[in-house]
């Protein structure tokens, strides 16, 4: 059965290898616990970790810590 | 005893009766209709003495066609020798023209005709009893094309019949890219004929000749296979494949995310040093994240036609790392004209990627309006399942076949825009 599948799936062989990128992207990002698309993360200390997305509005620019 | 055969001819001359030029014709015993390549006169002889002349086709071409009289090629792995040559219109639509090559399998003394129409070509012959039950050629399957009758053009070269009764034929196609069925009928009398597509490149090739001496190509064929036809279905299982898989791995993802690693209730307290609408800072328990990984943080705030601003900051308590988001949560309600409203929302969520093991605490920085002091919820979660990344590869992973779909829309509506029965028609 898998070699008749293998054997149907022969003219997208090149295809399916190009697949690998982005199952591979999700793998790492699932991984990581990377958000792909970039987080909400504002602080220019860690924006490295994900990268900022356009979900968030900046607000103040008052930082406290405990 | 033995009998000895008389070797068959593989050609033989005759004398054009209009212009005397030589004609060479290879269907020895079964030619009978010849129209001369010189001047296009269409005569009948079949031994007598003098040949009878039907008209002149003053409307051929002074070049030679793109298979010539004479060339052989090898076909779906049968040789033929191009013997004829006719150019055909549609009685009713005479835009429409088609050259029809008579192909003659020496061998078998078969024939076989290759179509050619805008540079698309269609190899078409007799169905038979020997492949009477193919599974490609039921006629359930096919869809009606065209319905025409056909007038002569012109024609070169040799054939077995009168090609000028055909225009009594009443000819019904129909289509399953990249099979063609013919219909011909005559009275109450049927032929039925079968084709497949040939690409340019194959005609070329069994021709021996360059693929630009061919006719350029328009549009689609009437049973040209769409783009991506040979791979088409191993398309959509491997993007099944591959969906599945990538669903799998969302659904361990989601029963991964387990507890919160905090839930919390905070009341917004106005900080009456501050301007007004300023709430003191709030600082939410420690919570331990053992691994690193992504966080989402979920806020509800129970706000009423009010608003409320909130710049929060994820704090490593061991190395003083921060994350740092803002959100905007603001809720208003009522009834207008008998007819309730909602706008804007109480929650909000935030996520943080890659945020490192250790021990962290939020800070929360509240503003709003004067007076108000909303009650806020808490939650946060380690590992959330990220939905956005699941839609995201599943695009990528659905764009080619997207994008096949579409080329192959449009391939079948470029087809059909050739036939009176178009599905696509909008009139």
């Amino acid at each position: 059965m898998l070699e008749n599948l293998l054997k149907f799936l022969r003219p997208v062989r090149f295809y399916a290898l190009l697949l690998l990128l982005p199952l591979g992207w999700f793998a790492w990002g699932a991984a990581t616990g990377t958000r792909l698309l970039g987080d909400d993360n504002e602080s220019t200390e860690t924006l490295t970790a994900g990268g900022a997305s356009g979900r968030s509005t900046i607000g103040h620019a008052r930082f406290y810590h405990k | 005893m033995s009998a000895t055969a008389t070797p068959r001819p593989e050609s033989a001359q005759l004398n054009c009766p209009a212009c005397g030029t030589s004609i060479t014709y290879y269907d020895v015993e079964g030619s009978e209709y010849y129209a001369c390549p010189n001047c296009h006169t269409y005569f009948q002889w079949s031994g007598e003495e003098k040949p009878k002349v039907f008209g002149k086709y003053d409307q051929a071409p002074r070049t030679s066609p793109a298979l010539p009289i004479g060339a052989v090629g090898t076909l779906l792995g049968r040789m033929f020798r191009v013997v004829g040559v006719v150019s055909r219109r549609e009685a009713n639509h005479p835009q429409y023209s088609w050259r029809e090559y008579q192909l003659f399998e020496a061998g078998t003394r078969q024939y076989a005709q290759l179509a050619e129409f805008d540079g698309h070509w269609t190899l078409i012959w007799a169905a038979s009893k020997q492949d009477a039950d193919r599974e490609e050629y039921k006629l359930p399957d096919f869809k009606l094309f065209n319905k025409y009758q056909s007038r002569v053009n012109w024609a070169l070269g040799e054939f077995d019949w009168d090609i000028e009764t055909d225009s009594n034929l009443h000819v019904t196609e129909y289509i399953k890219p990249p099979y063609l069925l013919v219909q011909e009928q005559r009275g109450n009398e049927k032929n039925w004929y079968r084709g497949r597509h040939v690409a340019p490149q194959e005609v070329a090739e069994a021709f021996h000749i360059s693929r630009s001496a061919l006719p350029s190509q328009y549009g689609t064929g009437a049973v040209e296979p769409a783009p991506g036809s040979k791979s088409w279905g191993a398309l959509w299982a491997l993007t099944g494949l591959v969906l599945a898989a990538l669903l799998a791995m969302q659904l361990v993802l989601v029963v991964r995310t387990g507890k919160p690693l905090l839930s919390q209730t905070i009341q917004v307290v106005p900080d009456t040093t501050a301007a007004p609408g300023t709430g003191r800072v709030l600082v939410s328990p420690s919570f331990t994240l053992d691994h690193q990984a992504a966080l989402q943080v979920d806020l509800t705030a129970s706000l009423s036609n009010q608003w409320l601003e909130l710049p929060v900051s994820l704090v490593n308590e061991q190395t003083g790392q921060g994350f740092e988001f803002t959100k905007n949560i603001e809720f208003y309600s009522g009834v207008e004209g008998g007819e309730s409203w909602v706008e804007g929302g109480r929650d909000a969520d935030a996520v943080l990627s890659r945020v490192p093991a250790g021990r962290y605490h939020l800070n929360f920085y509240p503003f709003t309006e004067k007076g108000v002091t909303p009650e806020l919820q808490v939650t946060v979660w380690a590992d959330p399942a990220l939905p956005s990344n699941f839609f995201v590869v599943a695009g990528l992973v659905l764009l080619l076949p997207m994008v096949q779909v579409f080329r192959r829309s449009r391939h079948e509506r470029r087809r059909w825009a050739n036939s009176d029965y178009n599905p696509y028609a909008t009139e």
